[in-house]
């Protein structure tokens, strides 16, 4: 029975989650221990130490979780966006929710392969599909930036065929200079008149530094797991740490804060990870699928440290909270660990690749791109010399966003893992 | 010491048993939808020939496709490291193998002890593998093992140009209705996947001895049209080339024990 | 292949590229093979002297700075510099099936495939690695309009290991600015990238900026702005003065030699040949039928598409992307204003203009196209790794097709490659499209 309530929940809130009011949310999880059961009022998470927090952050990485129903429940907003360069702390500080957004629950692209090509990124064309099909109903807007052509594109194809009540999509310059900073700055202030305005809210520096102080507590948290996974025995697995930062995106901070906190207490006196083959660092782009890093970890090849975008280039950068806010938030965005879209970043991130690979003792890097992502196939071209240059073996793999033709991705693999360990 | 090695892949099943690391038997079956059952009938095949039984093998190391349904196998590792390691204990010169299987086709660069040093595989169409050759045997009614023969036969060779090998049979079926030579057809056939397999030479780099593993190494129309486009000759090995990831795995079960 | 032809520019031998200049005398005949009805028009001399040019720019210690297709290298020649558009290799050598070898080469050493990267731009590299391609001593490229233009001149620069250096076109999403294409800080912004830009040149010239020849090559640009302005105008009667893509012409002068005499030259005899057309009531395609607007780039490797277009179904095909240049002529009295001009030059160029913001650029140009020109069907040849154009494409024909009713027909193909979507495939699909929907 408990299993049936909480299926059913779960299909509800799937189908019209503004539409029920919840004042208390009963549910039952893990339903192996029949006797574990967590209340919920209005937002307020009871009963943390119940269920272990790598179950509670896990559920968090559902696209539909309680805390966003707690969140909606309270009349307050959602926003979905597209990139990591888009400052969320803007958005939280006028209290609305950022969410990045993930289609993992994509089976096919029929209107994406239509509207977008079906040789553009499948990142996009599962998240068109899933707009498209109103598995983001609770959205109360998206905000995007010109990050790449596909994500450009994206947004504009949400706009004509599938739109919510409120899009922004702001220009984030292609490379770190004075000008460009000033310019970068310019665009965060109309944005942050957009959100004021259409939301009917004030944004004040104020709020803007208290959200920023939140932010920045977050990252020393997940800077300090990362601390962790520099052990010869780490305590975690790469796809746990994909989980945790993936939860992040889909919870309130200061929730994410409170259940990274805790995570990080019990890890701290775990016993490590030992029977692994080699250390892997994995670099590319959007990666929110824990299967695709389990499957390396099944294989032998323990995830210690990674250049995703859900990695360490969402939070490795502090922002300035000495500064005024706004200046800070442009400065820490901009000039960033930076994604390849970025045309004059390649040397700083060849040498975050080796200081990376140096720290956390790693053996090989496995480099992961989307099909038809240029910015990734060129710089993984360009990055492959360096690693030729210092002798650090790597394996470059294409991969659709949905994780397909895993038969093959295990050969490749196992028979790198094999080459590493006869080194 | 009785070791063996079990190869399940796409179309057949192989397995070498060595005794003190010398090939005692081997075997070569047809794949069953099962790769379970395929082990199973090749492991069986093989201790027949010398009477033998499951139980006097001391260890045994899986590999291929199938390598995770293997019941009796102790571990298994990649099929790539075993064709490394088998090509290399036949021929110590080695450092370029070309594996053209059932499904896939793959190149392994290997060094002077036989470790692998990189590798490309193409296991997502059926371009430059035993498939196409299939295919194209059914469409152009004769025996798999007719094509190499008759592709040397070619004097004046067609030009087989869709890059997919569903419209590549459509594109010979209009060729036998423009009335073109079977052989020169057939040679165009084997041009392509020179070609395919071409590229994927390129992604490792060649570097001399060649040599040709898996099932399709025995076709000489192949062998002989990689080695024009190559510009090198691949040496002959002296086992079978099919069984060639079966002896490597029979090899690290040797290691392994 | 015409010997007289071949003879004649032979003699660009003289000059100390040596394997490179087989290259120039390859692009010179793909460039004939395109315009082989016409007589030497200005525009064929305009890129005879650019081909005459560079070598020469060598042996004088010019510095040769390559740049993309969308960007108007009137700077370059004001400071005295020789610029090489990089689009050449691909546009010039396509029609000859002579880049094929160089995007094979480019695939065999792993650089991008087919729908991955722009065909555009991949020769470059694939011709570099064998040694064939000129090497500049400059690089410069835009963060517009697409990745594949960015990545593939950061591997470039990776690869020959030459300075480079770029301008960010900024992002504008007019819809959210009260629909004006840019406001004064965008225009300020531009100006500081300018000045950024002339401060390295500078630098790598060791020489400054002559304003007195900057006024005057920004003379010479406002000249051939005016004469493309008017002979976009002249496009606009029934029938066309002008044959299928005679506009393109006007492009290459702009983006090769823009700011020089030739290219005041050269669009002033495109804009005299339409003006007298139209005078005398002459059509560029006899019997007009059909007009035919192609929001992309023309297919590069078939060169005679549009003459079988013209002969087979009278249809004349009015412009394409990079020829719809709408940059108006500017104030030029002071140096500062010539600035202003430099970068409002650079937001409105070709390609650059529709493709810097939402799709609503490109529907409006598209729009804008489809009435004034008073055209009869769209046809759109998108390139499969052009992701931001194909992205666009059925939006905006949806868009078309609602408010004007016009017919529109989208089909991939690589305008560099013949082997992926071959002619008679093209010609297939248009045939079909033509016969069915539109007659």
């Amino acid at each position: 029975m408990p299993i049936e309530l909480s299926t059913s929940l779960k299909n509800i809130t799937l189908l019209n989650i503004n539409s029920i009011i919840y004042t208390k949310l009963l549910f039952y999880v893990n339903p192996k221990n029949n006797n574990y059961k967590r209340e919920t009022e209005l937002g307020k998470l009871d009963g943390v130490k119940i269920m272990p927090i790598l179950e509670q952050l896990k559920e968090a990485t559902q696209l539909t979780n309680p805390w966003i129903n707690s969140w909606k429940n309270e009349g307050k907003k959602v926003l979905g966006y597209f990139c990591s360069y888009i400052p969320e702390e803007i958005i939280y500080a006028a209290d609305i929710l950022p969410i990045r957004v993930r289609a993992r629950t994509c089976t096919d692209t029929p209107m994406g392969d239509a509207y977008l090509s079906p040789t553009a990124c499948s990142y996009t064309r599962c998240c068109l599909e899933q707009i498209n099909r109103k598995e983001f109903g609770y959205f109360d807007g998206i905000v995007s930036c010109n990050c790449c052509d596909q994500i450009r594109r994206l947004y504009d194809n949400i706009r004509y065929k599938a739109p919510f009540s409120y899009h922004y999509i702001m220009g984030v310059p292609g490379y770190v200079s004075e000008i460009t900073l000033d310019w970068f700055k310019y665009e965060l202030s109309k944005f942050k008149v957009s959100i004021e305005k259409n939301f009917n809210t004030s944004i004040t520096n104020e709020k803007l530094s208290d959200t920023i102080r939140l932010f920045n507590i977050s990252r020393k948290l997940l800077k300090e797991l990362y601390e962790l996974r520099k052990h010869e025995s780490p305590p975690i697995t790469g796809s746990d740490v994909l989980n945790i930062i993936s939860a992040g995106l889909s919870i309130p901070k200061n929730e994410f804060n409170a259940l990274l906190t805790q995570q990080l207490e019990e890890i701290k006196n775990k016993e490590g990870i030992s029977d692994y083959k080699s250390r892997i660092m994995i670099i590319g782009s959007m990666l929110d699928e824990p299967e695709y890093l389990q499957i390396i970890e099944d294989l032998g090849g323990l995830v210690v440290t990674d250049s995703v975008c859900l990695g360490t280039r969402y939070f490795w950068d502090m922002v300035d909270e000495t500064t005024s806010p706004l200046d800070a938030l442009g400065e820490r965005y901009l000039s960033k660990i930076s994604c390849p879209r970025m045309t004059d970043g390649h040397m700083k991130r060849a040498q975050f690749m080796m200081d990376m690979i140096k720290e956390f003792n790693v053996d090989g890097v496995i480099f992961q791109r989307m099909k038809f992502c240029a910015i990734w196939w060129a710089e993984i071209f360009m990055l492959r010399d360096k690693l030729k240059e210092e002798g650090i073996p790597f394996l470059d793999l294409e991969r659709d966003y949905i994780l397909s033709g895993a038969g093959a991705m295990k050969t490749r693999v196992q028979t790198f893992i094999e080459i590493l360990e006869a080194r | 010491m009785l070791v063996a090695g079990c190869d399940v892949g796409s179309l057949t099943g192989k397995v070498v048993i060595l005794q003190d690391g010398e090939i005692l038997s081997y075997s070569i079956v047809p794949t069953t939808p099962k790769p379970e059952k395929t082990a199973q009938n090749a492991m069986d095949a093989a201790l027949q020939k010398n009477n033998l039984s499951l139980n006097d093998i001391e260890f045994i190391v899986g590999t291929g496709y199938g390598r995770i349904k293997i019941p009796f196998a102790n571990s298994q590792i990649s099929e790539l490291s075993c064709h490394g390691k088998g090509a290399h204990s036949v021929l110590p010169s080695v450092r370029t193998i070309i594996d053209v299987g059932g499904q896939d086709c793959k190149v392994i660069k290997v060094d002077k002890n036989g470790k692998i040093l990189d590798f490309a595989m193409n296991d997502k169409c059926a371009a430059g593998t035993g498939r196409f050759l299939e295919v194209m045997a059914r469409t152009l009614e004769l025996k798999l093992e007719e094509l190499g023969p008759i592709s040397l036969e070619s004097k004046n060779q067609a030009k087989i140009t869709a890059q997919c090998s569903v419209f590549a049979e459509t594109e010979v079926v209009s060729l036998m209705a423009d009335g073109i030579e079977v052989a020169d057809i057939v040679a165009g056939i084997h041009d392509a996947v020179a070609s395919r397999i071409m590229s994927l030479v390129y992604r490792v780099g060649l570097e001399e001895d060649l040599t040709i593993t898996g099932g399709v190494a025995k076709n000489i129309g192949v062998v002989t049209y990689l080695e024009k486009r190559l510009g090198v000759t691949s040496k002959k090995l002296s086992v079978d080339p099919q069984i060639i990831g079966a002896l490597g795995a029979a090899l690290t079960a040797k290691e392994q024990k | 292949m015409d010997i007289e032809l071949f003879n004649k520019y032979k003699k660009l031998g003289r000059g100390n590229w040596g394997k490179d200049l087989t290259m120039w005398k390859m692009m010179y005949l793909g460039f004939l093979n395109q315009y082989r009805d016409e007589e030497f028009t200005p525009v064929l001399d305009l890129l005879l002297n650019i081909f005459l040019d560079l070598p020469k720019a060598r042996k004088e210690g010019k510095l040769v700075i390559m740049h993309p297709f969308n960007y108007g290298p009137e700077l370059f020649h004001a400071m005295n510099l020789a610029p090489l558009m990089q689009e050449l290799f691909s546009v010039g050598l396509a029609p000859l099936h002579l880049n094929e070898p160089y995007i094979d080469f480019t695939n065999k050493i792993g650089y991008g495939d087919n729908p991955t990267i722009c065909n555009a731009q991949r020769p470059l590299i694939g011709s570099f690695m064998q040694g064939v391609s000129p090497i500049p001593d400059l690089l410069f490229f835009l963060s517009t309009p697409c990745n594949s233009l960015a990545m593939t001149y950061q591997v470039f620069e990776h690869l020959a290991k030459i300075p480079a250096h770029n301008i960010d076109v900024p992002y504008w999403a007019y819809e959210q600015q009260d629909n004006e294409f840019y406001d004064e800080n965008t225009i300020a912004y531009m100006v500081n990238q300018v000045k950024d830009l002339i401060i390295w040149l500078e630098k790598e010239k060791k020489q400054k900026l002559d304003p007195e020849k900057l006024q005057e090559t920004m003379k010479n640009v406002n000249q051939s702005r005016e004469y493309i302005l008017e002979f976009n105008e002249l496009l606009k009667t029934v029938p066309c003065p002008v044959p299928s893509l005679a506009g393109f012409g006007n492009f290459i002068s702009m983006v090769t030699r823009g700011g020089t005499d030739d290219a005041v030259k050269a669009t002033k005899w495109l804009r005299d040949s339409a003006l007298e057309n139209v005078k005398d009531g002459i059509a560029g395609v006899p019997d007009e039928k059909i007009r035919i607007a192609w929001p992309y780039t023309h297919v590069f490797f078939d060169a005679d598409l549009l003459t079988w277009l013209e002969e087979t179904f009278n249809a004349v095909v009015i412009m394409d992307i990079l020829g719809y240049y709408q940059v108006l002529p500017h104030d030029i009295s002071t140096t500062e204003k010539c600035y202003e001009s430099l970068a409002k030059g650079t937001l409105d160029f070709s390609m650059v203009g529709t493709c810097r913001g939402p799709i609503e650029y490109y529907i409006e140009f598209l729009l804008n196209y489809v009435k004034e020109y008073k055209i009869d069907c769209v046809i759109m040849p998108m390139q499969f790794a052009c992701k931001h154009a194909y992205a666009m494409a059925r939006v905006a024909s949806e868009a078309v097709r609602e408010q004007t009713g016009i017919p529109v027909l989208i089909f991939g193909c690589d305008p560099y490659d013949s082997r992926e979507v071959t002619s008679d495939a093209i010609r297939e699909r248009i045939s079909e499209f033509l016969t069915q929907v539109v007659l």
